[in-house]
């Protein structure tokens, strides 16, 4: 490949797994100071979906009197749906924020922090009525 | 603007002042640590209903914790001698890692509706 102006990394790996999304040939290297901070936005939603997911597993196995066990398995199950939900979210976000870096466009708008904050707040409100009742 | 190049002088990798490398391996270290409790509570959990799938995802995750942890130092090493960050093999650390949370949220369902089966049906 010789486009300059794009500055992709040269796959040295042919194998498939190893190589780079095709969208990553196109446009423009961002700053590599903002593909970092993207690396670690994307990390700090996986850590969001991964309190999910403790979430889920210490209420369904960990705390056997916080609410009749048909309630504490639909909490679980919710939970557990949310925390992948949110892992899958993480990488499509981070991907479409690196596309727009290159493509110099804005980033996307994401609905995700107004969803998991009335998520989150629709789950303590239900355990703290079952905790109190 | 590309990574500040190599220092004359010294041939080493001239010093990132917002500290960009150390701060993105230790966010995989950190990511690696919230890993470990879930694999402890997901093995946990599958040791003690003698679920075997549940166990094998709880070891698996621990495994992977372990792998994480010392790819974030990793990381910062080739993150300190790179001039473009994205590369094959990190796309493929951040996709395996976004597999493994939805491997851990599929054997948290499988223990949740499980019960709820035999509970209901």
């Amino acid at each position: 490949m010789k486009d300059e102006k794009s500055n992709s990394y040269q796959p040295y790996d042919r194998r498939r797994m190893l190589r780079l999304p095709t969208w990553q040939r196109e446009g423009k290297a961002p700053d590599y100071r903002f593909s970092l901070a993207n690396e670690r936005t994307f990390l700090a939603w996986i850590r969001t979906a991964l309190a999910f997911l403790a979430g889920a597993v210490g209420i369904d196995q960990f705390a056997p009197d916080l609410a009749p066990p048909p309630v504490r398995d639909g909490v679980a199950v919710l939970l557990a749906l949310g925390g992948a939900a949110l892992a899958l979210a993480a990488y499509r976000r981070w991907a479409n924020n690196e596309q727009a870096m290159r493509g110099e466009r804005e980033l996307p708008h994401t609905s995700m922090l107004i969803m998991i904050s009335i998520g989150v707040a629709l789950i303590a409100l239900a355990l703290s009525l079952l905790v109190i009742f | 603007m590309s990574k500040p190049s190599l220092n004359a002088n010294t041939s080493k990798p001239s010093r990132d002042p917002g500290l960009q490398p150390e701060r993105t391996g230790l966010a995989w270290s950190r990511t690696a640590f919230v890993v470990l409790i879930n694999a402890v509570l997901i093995a946990r959990s599958g040791l003690t209903h003698h679920e075997l799938i549940v166990t094998a995802a709880g070891f698996l995750m621990l495994a992977a914790a372990a792998a994480m942890y010392v790819y974030g130092s990793v990381r910062t090493h080739h993150l300190a001698r790179l001039d473009i960050p994205v590369t094959p093999s990190s796309v493929t650390a951040m996709r395996l890692l976004t597999a493994l949370v939805i491997l851990g949220s599929g054997a948290a369902l499988y223990m949740a509706i499980g019960a709820l089966a035999v509970r209901f049906l």
